[in-house]
């Protein structure tokens, strides 16, 4: 039974991860992108001004990238250096990467477009906002997802309990202990309270509560400066603004939803094989000399596969995020790229 | 979209709130549209974000537009112009057109004919 459940993971999760990847490559321009058709559309002194935009664009996207997947990298090197910390490195490894990667962001100069002191000026009337240049669902998955790791979190934490050092961090449940055998009937039976960790508790939920307020607040900050930062001053250039700006939210959001994805997925994983381990108990036999077997106490065993499952799912979906979120920044390379190759073709 | 001139010998704060004024007045921004943030209007137009403020400040004490520290700065209903002078004024125009007239000039022409008491009597008391 534990075997089936265990193979029907693995090729459950390998044909997940088969069709996300396949349906990624089958959505994957095969021509120029939007920002690389506007691009094209620009006479060729914009066309130099774009290419310079998108390729400091996308050089900072990818130095964020970059950046994140470095301290993600770094959290788990200081898990494995301090098991004293029971893993909590590990469980923030997500959030930390994410908000490194958008400090790094923000704090590389923004690539402005240029100004001209003689030059008339031109404002634009609609007002721009965190949420202008993505369909409303981009912000909001992510942002009901985050809600409902809080939620999750804090429902775990309540029901945690404290370990040998009195931290939270292990889940109890009664258990069968022992039983006794007398004229062949099963009597005496005795419970214990069994603990199994690690689980999420408030040791684990406290820092990842904090943790993911803070990347949300620095993801809409990012998103912020995004919409705010001025548009060029001629016309002719908003289009190709337009797309550039898209592109960065687009990747902003792909990269911090994949973050929380990995985040989530780890957090559900963990807490699954916890609760599923936890959720087997012993049954009683009146032969003495055979082996206790062991049986599933519902419905938390069920549960906990499928939050397994669902755990291994939000990974895939994660890591789909993240290979779009290089696409972006490929994206922007490319356009940036096309442009130059036409300046240099039609200059004369 | 409005624009800013920066050779013009008028001051960005009038061209900005000038060209609100005729954007409403005209009704090309309806009742109840919202503007853009100071901060973006100014770093779009390059110019102060005071410069603009003051602008809104003018163009809210003449009761075009409204700010909401929520709703943000919205304009207000009932400030478009009635259809019968926009008519006269798109006949103006194509007649000021028709005689090769710069902006300035038929700008000009209409201030030559705007006698004191016309005016006295369009601000009203006070």
């Amino acid at each position: 039974m534990v075997v089936g459940v265990r193979v029907f993971l693995v090729v459950g999760a390998i044909a997940v991860i088969v069709l996300a990847l396949w349906a990624l490559l089958r959505r994957a321009p095969h021509g120029r992108s939007g920002v690389g058709i506007e691009v094209m559309r620009l006479s060729r002194s914009d066309r130099a001004t774009a290419r310079s935009h998108l390729r400091r664009q996308w050089q900072s996207s990818l130095i964020a990238l970059l950046a994140g997947v470095a301290a993600c990298a770094a959290m788990w090197q200081l898990a494995g250096a301090q098991p004293e910390w029971y893993g909590l490195p590990y469980a923030l490894a997500g959030t930390v990467g994410a908000v490194v990667g958008l400090l790094v962001l923000n704090l590389i100069p923004p690539a402005r477009w240029p100004s001209d002191d003689r030059r008339l000026r031109v404002g634009e009337l609609s007002p721009r906002g965190s949420f202008s240049f993505a369909r409303q669902w981009v912000f909001a998955l992510p942002l009901s997802a985050a809600v409902l790791l809080v939620l999750s979190l804090v429902l775990t934490g309540l029901y945690s309990s404290t370990d040998e050092s009195g931290l939270h961090r292990v889940f109890m449940r009664r258990s069968l202990s022992g039983w006794g055998v007398e004229n062949g009937q099963v009597v005496d039976v005795q419970y214990n309270l069994s603990a199994t960790s690690p689980f999420p508790g408030w040791y684990y939920g406290l820092p990842l509560i904090v943790g993911t307020v803070v990347f949300a607040v620095a993801v809409y900050w990012t998103l912020r400066r995004t919409a705010m930062a001025p548009r060029p001053i001629s016309q002719e250039l908003f289009a190709v603004d337009t797309a550039a700006r898209t592109l960065r939210t687009r990747f902003v959001m792909a990269a911090s939803s994949a973050a929380l994805g990995f985040q989530i997925a780890g957090t559900g994983l963990v807490t699954g094989i916890t609760l599923r381990s936890s959720h087997m108990d012993a049954v009683p036999t009146a032969d003495g000399s055979a082996a206790a077997g062991q049986a599933a106490v519902e419905p938390g065993h069920t549960l906990a596969i499928v939050l397994i499952l669902a755990s291994v799912a939000i990974a895939v979906a994660a890591l789909v995020l993240l290979l779009r979120a290089i696409r972006t920044v490929t994206e922007a390379m490319a356009a940036g790229a096309n442009a130059g190759e036409l300046t240099t073709h039609e200059a004369p | 979209m409005i624009t800013i001139d920066p050779g013009s010998p008028t001051s960005p704060t009038e061209q900005i709130r000038s060209q609100l004024a005729a954007l409403i007045r005209t009704g090309a921004l309806a009742q109840d549209s919202r503007l853009p943030p100071v901060r973006q209007l100014a770093a779009d137009l390059r110019v102060a974000v005071g410069t603009v403020a003051k602008a809104y400040k003018e163009l809210e004490n003449a009761g075009l537009i409204r700010t909401g520290r929520a709703a943000g700065t919205r304009v207000n209903p009932g400030q478009t112009t009635t259809p019968p002078v926009l008519a006269a004024a798109q006949a103006f125009i194509g007649v000021a057109r028709e005689a090769a007239l710069t902006l300035q000039e038929a700008q000009g022409i209409l201030a030559a004919g705007w006698t004191p008491d016309l005016q006295e009597s369009d601000q009203g008391p006070g």
